[in-house]
């Protein structure tokens, strides 16, 4: 049986053992609508234009099977995250295996509060909210998103309130621990009140003996004048097949930022897509991705600009070593009436071998006349000019590699707003490398500073 | 003990031979000048010392400190003591010249068996060769040569030499697209860093850089070999007399 027909018949069963009951009648509508859209579409193959360079021939492979039962394990594995993070001073929501196990909310009650699906699937799916993000990103585009409504169990709703600004990160983490080949999916919401300010953690932790098929969903509502940092980190997870979906939508006078870190990773699958509803709002993508071995990278952006006057500035950077792929798709659209538009995006990467390969592709699909767009990609070797010029100062050539990628990657590396997080990344980073202290102390002030 | 023996050196690029029989002796706290008309292979030589992939060494020897060098990675020659002035320093985006410099010295202090300095007397040693070349601590925090003037790149230059304290200095047309008050300065600081241990390889197409920096020894380079060496009396007579009396010596000669 393929993966395909796999699923068909979990529908069937899970039609069968009440997906009414469980749901009720609304959402169990949605579901089946959603995965009639599936059937139609079926698994992205290499012929589908989104999925051209990203093969999913495992599914086929992987005997993968959705979790029926909640996970019970009485005291799951600590979460390593938490490393980068400043003792305390986080708000933390957990999800293992696709369901919320642990939440702590450290922000005052007044200014952020947290549903859990699972408590009351029947009262507390928002459909509203839900059926703004369907209109915008639930398309043939990604059947993902189709599979990610249809089999969702659980998830959150987070909502920081109107003029709240929370201090704390939320941090949610994804974790798995499975000893067999699993399929999970979430559905997630976090809504940022008018005029609040908010920092948002995602990451990624396996802890199973067996693959893992992971497809998270977070859609993010940003209301009128507030501000957001999202910082995606997907560090140290091997055995994951990740499709992981942002997506945002900004309202009137909203500032969102986004750092999408890949490092470690084997197979992951970035949907990243804001839309801006409303006039004079900012959006910054910035990612980072490092690929080594057969491993792949797959980021996938799209910014629509909806309304008039918003600026979306896109820079995503890559070193790939081994025969590991990355694939850059960056989709710009501009409506009719979204004049005075600013998009710019840029994709660098630099190859360090010749079996690694990169598919970067812009793709601008403009509506408007009054439009400043601009768009560039570039792949290359490192500059033997450069590596000479290092290596003729006495330092050996792999020292000289890594200063140069550091290099690359910094500027991107200081778009991360929160310190501790910031510099544990650089760690990350300059550990990969092997560069140790030298990357902290980059000028005479921060030299003086460990004196 | 000779810091450096060329012997006999035929080098090739791209199928054209470029130094066709090149010798040279150089000890220590010797300043020797070489100087030559353009497309000579003058910066050949500078490159093929500094170990520049590339050059292809058909024949000839090059000791450096009683070793063989052409057999020594380029990192390696710089941690035994040579050290290349470029006469087109190369920008290095993102890599501020603190971090090259420390990363450079500590690698070079490995070598020697020496602890790597700490941030204080890093930052001492930084502030005081920085002086030498008279630039200030602002320019060391910026990215290595990016957006720098010429004369700028060229006191960078050698302010790295100062830092990592060369046995054998080697500078390629250092003068090139310096104005006389720059020239000035590079060469004070040049002067400065002479001792009875350092030697210096000065390359040159012009006389004006040994007004300021007194060679020991003048050697005439012409297709790829010297073909005239002296003493700096002979740097004057070539710049009266112009490269075109060299050439049809050179012809007499052949």
């Amino acid at each position: 049986m393929n993966f395909k027909e796999k699923l068909i018949n979990e529908f069937a069963n899970l039609k069968q053992n009440g997906l009414r009951s469980s749901f009720g009648e609304k959402l169990s509508f949605v579901k089946e609508h959603t995965f009639q859209k599936f059937q139609k579409i079926g698994l992205p193959t290499l012929k589908h234009e989104e999925w051209k360079y990203t093969n999913l021939n495992f599914l086929n492979q992987i005997d993968f099977n959705l979790q029926h039962k909640r996970y019970e394990k009485q005291n799951p594995h600590q979460v390593n995250l938490l490393k980068y993070l400043n003792g305390g001073h986080y708000n933390l929501i957990r999800l293992m295996n696709g369901s919320l196990i642990s939440q702590r909310i450290v922000s005052p009650s007044n200014g952020v509060g947290l549903i859990h699906f699972c408590e009351n699937p029947l009262e507390n799916f928002d459909f509203d909210l839900y059926s703004l993000f369907e209109k915008n990103f639930i398309n043939d585009a990604n059947p993902f998103g189709y599979l990610n409504t249809t089999f969702f169990s659980d998830g959150f709703k987070l909502v920081v309130g109107n003029n709240t600004e929370i201090e704390e990160p939320i941090v949610v983490v994804f974790s798995y621990d499975s000893e067999t080949p699993l399929f999970t999916n979430s559905l997630n919401f976090i809504e940022i009140g008018e005029n609040s300010r908010a920092s948002i953690i995602v990451g990624f932790e396996n802890f199973s003996t067996s693959e893992i098929l992971a497809n998270e969903t977070i859609n993010i509502l940003q209301k009128k004048h507030s501000q957001l940092e999202i910082n995606v980190i997907q560090n140290d997870i091997p055995k994951i097949y990740l499709i992981n979906n942002i997506n945002l939508i900004q309202h009137e006078a909203t500032y969102s930022k986004s750092n999408t870190i890949s490092l470690n990773t084997s197979f992951v699958r970035n949907n990243l897509n804001v839309s801006f509803d409303g006039e004079y709002s900012e959006t910054r993508l910035n990612g980072i991705y490092f690929v080594d071995n057969d491993e792949l990278v797959d980021d996938h952006t799209i910014i629509q600009h909806n309304k008039p006057n918003c600026l979306s500035k896109e820079n995503f950077r890559g070193i790939l070593d081994g025969c590991a792929r990355a694939v850059f798709n960056g989709k710009i659209y501009v409506a009719r009436n979204a004049q005075k538009t600013n998009a710019y995006q840029s994709n660098k990467n630099i190859l360090l071998s010749t079996e690694a390969k990169i598919n970067t592709k812009p793709q601008l699909e403009i509506y408007a006349d009054d439009v400043k767009c601009s768009h560039g990609a570039t792949a290359g070797y490192l500059d033997r000019e450069m590596l000479f010029y290092i290596a003729s100062r006495g330092i050996g050539k792999e020292k000289a590699k890594s200063l140069l990628l550091n290099s690359f990657v910094a500027e991107n590396i200081e778009q991360i707003g929160l310190p501790e997080l910031r510099d544990s990344i650089k760690e990350e980073i300059a550990k990969q490398l092997h560069l140790e202290d030298i990357f902290f102390c980059s000028t005479i002030d921060e030299m003086t500073k460990t004196v | 003990m000779t810091i450096l023996r060329i012997n006999n050196l035929h080098v090739n690029i791209n199928g054209n031979e470029i130094l066709k029989g090149f010798n040279l002796e150089i000890n220590p706290g010797e300043v020797h000048a070489i100087m030559g008309p353009n497309g000579t292979g003058k910066s050949t030589l500078a490159y093929v010392l500094a170990g520049k992939p590339d050059y292809e060494i058909t024949k000839g020897e090059i000791g450096f400190l009683n070793k063989n060098l052409i057999e020594i990675e380029p990192e390696e020659r710089a941690r035994l003591g040579l050290f290349l002035a470029f006469q087109y320093p190369v920008e290095i985006p993102g890599v501020t010249n603190a971090n090259l410099m420390k990363t450079a010295v500590n690698e070079v202090r490995k070598h020697r068996g020496l602890e790597p300095l700490d941030a204080f007397d890093f930052l001492q040693m930084l502030k005081e060769k920085a002086n030498l070349v008279g630039l200030d601590s602002t320019f060391l925090n910026r990215n290595v040569n990016e957006g720098f003037s010429g004369g700028e790149k060229k006191r960078n230059e050698i302010f790295q030499l100062a830092m990592l304290d060369p046995t054998l200095a080697i500078l390629d047309e250092t003068d090139s697209g310096l104005d006389i008050d720059a020239l000035k300065v590079v060469a004070n600081g040049v002067n400065m860093l002479r001792n009875s241990e350092r030697s210096f390889l000065i390359i040159t197409h012009y006389q004006r850089l040994l007004n300021y920096i007194i060679p020991d020894f003048v050697h005439v380079m012409f297709d790829g070999k010297i073909v005239k060496s002296g003493g700096k009396e002979l740097a004057i007579e070539l710049e009266n007399k112009g490269y075109d009396w060299l050439r049809n010596n050179n012809n007499g000669v052949k």
